[in-house]
């Protein structure tokens, strides 16, 4: 809240809503300007400049337009104006990507880990960005995201202590590859990425307040609040795996009691079932084990919807795989039980599972949208 | 986000600057310019206005050290007013605020048995009351903290659990039908959290929770600096959030809410303390893994404890600090102080002038 309004941030801030804006829906000039509540004569200048930059261009409204009057004349986003690069970092590997503003992938590559020193496989990212470099334009190519497992402090753009990823604790993952590579570098931790891709690219494009809920070993969340990433500044919370669902249940490894994750996390929900995976169950249409994952989850997400106040939850990792029967599920329970007086919606995740881009849409947050 | 322009701009860095001198006074105008990344010319104006308005107003400067003496600002006592006031189930408080949070000309008479009427009536007798005794030309608005759940953002009294024939009032509108002053309405948690920020133990904190528990429990957030409010203002509602999920059924639809288990009976504060002392051992055993859900998922290095709490809120701090210790993620690598709030049971009365504050309007 400490920082004041000078004439630059007032133009990058507008700008960046503009870009919002278009992002989701038709939007002529005199509908910006009413929109933003700025003046014809302001939002001119800005539209102008940005048809300069070469980032948006004008399109007349197609014939099946149906409003009263002259065929409006939309501000369309153009979505190869500009690109970014993302790369998601999992335990055993990354990916990379090189996308345009439209989330299209110009490039897109799997990689294993070369060695298991931070900083080789540091070398070794800064050469594929390299490799990137030199498709587009460099002044297309604003920066980098980086997404990771948390906590991480992103201030500094620092990896800090994630269970099984000690090869990157401490490691100061912004600065050196930006060092290397001449761009700046955004981390965010992956599940928070993850919540901004489905809001860009996936299934809350229109939202503003939404939890990505990504079930698999373990459970994690982000979510976004008025638009933006939650996040607190020493970069740990966000941590539904770990919120007590029974005071007097299982102990888990971080010294609580009755964890979520203990219960709700993929393999624990197979234990002693003979499932080997959560699409194994839903092919078998194991009602049972639905129901009981359904109750499971429902109790932390209404857990989550009491405290953040969300419009919608979505469901990723290895959960959403094989149908959205759960999803329906959980619909019904949660919106029993949520203090709130709005529905939720609980959804299956659309933007996929694409770490790289994940990672491209933290670098899209911070540049253009 | 939000478009900007010339006089948004203008309005936000007044406002900020407000803020600012409030919770960081003394504080020099050097300072401020370090602080918000506006020019020393742009806080120099800004400034200069406060003074004229006689909001702000220059305090002694420090002697010591070579160069020139500083000087340094603080927000002016008595200068402007806040009408406050704070609906609890059993009870209305009024008083005046004025922007340093000082509050005087409390009163307070009881409730029952009351309808959306009669609440509304005893509510414009509290205000005309108030108004009666302070200068009207200093008055900048009325600020209501009340037990929710509400609807802050059109001002309606939603439906608070026993709370008589209560439901659905649109308080705020009520109010501004007699008076022109802007009106805010909060839930009494979410304020008292802005109580602690403008006025308490939290001004020079970003993220932390003010935990408010009586017979309901609650807590409001301070995030970046600013407070939680979610889609529709429903956030916060740690008291149900279930601890238990083979637990009991919850009034709310929920099962197994923390409230069930740790709120402390209607007259706790009566009681004699090694009765209390039982209860609140007993309450803080549960309230815990409530406490260990607001950490993971927040990450706040500050909870503030009151409401009935705060009555023995010393020990009520320490038996939650031993509770949650080694229990929440990253214990090692990160603190988490548990303290009563310096307010005591007054933390929603301090957050009827916080809620103005935090809408304040230098020059409505």
């Amino acid at each position: 809240m400490a920082h004041g309004t000078n004439a630059e941030m007032m133009k990058t801030n507008n700008k960046k809503l503009i870009l919002n804006l278009i992002r989701q829906d038709n939007y002529s000039r005199v509908d910006l300007a009413r929109e933003m509540k700025l003046t014809k004569a302001t939002l001119s200048i800005l539209t102008e400049e940005m048809l300069r930059e070469g980032l948006i261009f004008e399109e007349a409204a197609g014939e099946d337009y149906s409003g009263v009057g002259r065929r409006p004349i939309y501000i369309r986003l153009r979505e190869k104006a500009r690109y970014v690069i993302g790369i998601g970092l999992t335990r055993s590997g990354y990916h990379t990507g090189l996308f345009d503003l439209g989330g299209n992938a110009v490039r897109i590559e799997r990689h294993k880990y070369c060695s298991d020193n931070a900083d080789d496989n540091i070398k070794a990212m800064a050469e594929i960005v390299e490799r990137y470099k030199k498709i587009v334009p460099l002044e297309a190519l604003p920066g980098i995201g980086v997404a990771v497992p948390g906590p991480l402090d992103y201030k500094t753009g620092t990896i800090l202590n994630p269970p099984n990823f000690e090869v990157w604790h401490n490691c100061e993952l912004s600065k050196k590859l930006s060092a290397l590579c001449g761009l700046p570098v955004r981390l965010e931790n992956i599940a928070n990425a993850m919540a901004v891709a489905e809001q860009y690219f996936g299934c809350c494009r229109r939202e503003k307040d939404f939890a990505y809920v990504a079930v698999d070993e373990g459970i994690g969340s982000g979510i976004v609040t008025n638009g933006r990433i939650y996040r607190s500044q020493r970069g740990y919370g966000n941590e539904l795996g770990h919120i007590s669902i029974d005071i007097n249940g299982k102990e888990c490894s971080c010294g609580n009691h009755g964890c979520l994750e203990r219960y709700a996390a993929i393999p624990e929900i197979l234990k002693g079932t003979g499932y080997e995976s959560w699409k194994a169950v839903l092919d078998d249409n194991n009602e049972s084990i639905i129901r009981k994952e359904a109750e499971y989850l429902s109790c932390g997400i209404v857990s989550l919807l009491n405290l953040f106040d969300l419009g919608t939850i979505v469901l990723g990792g290895s959960i959403s795989e094989g149908g959205g029967k759960i999803a329906e599920i959980i619909a019904k329970t949660v919106n029993g039980r949520a203090i709130s007086r709005h529905a939720v919606r609980v959804v299956m995740s659309e933007a996929g599972h694409e770490r790289a881009l994940a990672a491209a849409s933290i670098a899209l947050s911070e540049f253009f949208f | 986000m939000k478009a900007q322009n010339q006089p948004i701009a203008k309005e936000n860095n007044r406002r900020l600057v407000v803020k600012l001198i409030l919770m960081h006074s003394p504080i020099s105008r050097m300072e401020l310019a370090g602080l918000t990344g506006l020019s020393k010319m742009t806080i120099t104006n800004i400034v200069s206005e406060l003074i004229k308005n006689e909001i702000v107003e220059e305090t002694g400067s420090t002697g010591s050290g070579v160069g020139r003496k500083k000087i340094y600002l603080k927000i002016k006592q008595n200068s402007r007013f806040f009408i406050g006031l704070y609906i609890a189930r059993k009870q209305l408080f009024s008083f005046a605020a004025d922007l340093c949070g000082n509050i005087f000309c409390e009163k307070h008479i009881s409730l029952c048995n009351e309808t959306n009427d009669s609440l509304t009536r005893k509510v414009l007798d509290a205000v005309e009351n108030v108004e009666k005794r302070v200068d009207v030309q200093k008055i900048m608005g009325i600020g209501v903290t009340c037990i929710g759940p509400l609807d802050s953002e059109k001002g309606i009294i939603l439906s608070p659990p026993d709370f008589y024939d209560v439901h659905d009032l649109p308080l705020v509108k009520e109010i501004q039908k007699r008076y022109a002053y802007p009106v805010v309405l909060r839930n009494d948690m979410d304020a008292s959290a802005l109580a602690e920020k403008y006025y308490g133990a939290g001004r020079t904190l970003n993220n932390f929770i003010y935990l408010g528990i009586s017979d309901g429990i609650g807590a409001g957030v301070i995030s970046n600096g600013l407070l939680y409010k979610g889609n529709k203002g429903f956030s916060g509602e740690i008291g149900h959030t279930c601890i238990d999920i083979n637990g009991r059924r919850c009034s709310c639809g929920n099962t197994g809410c923390l409230e069930l288990y740790a709120a402390l009976p209607a007259d706790y504060v009566s009681l004699e303390y090694k009765e209390r002392a039982l209860l609140l051992d007993k309450s803080c055993k549960y309230l815990a893994a409530g406490l260990i859900t607001l950490i993971n998922l927040f990450d706040p290095s500050a909870v503030f404890i009151g409401h009935k709490l705060a009555v023995d809120g010393e020990l009520a701090a320490e038996l939650l600090q031993k509770e949650i210790n080694g229990r929440y993620l990253a214990s090692e690598q990160r603190r988490v102080e548990i303290k009563p709030t310096v307010f005591s049971e007054k933390s929603p009365m301090v957050g009827a002038a916080a809620i103005c504050m935090d809408e304040f309007r230098a020059y409505p």
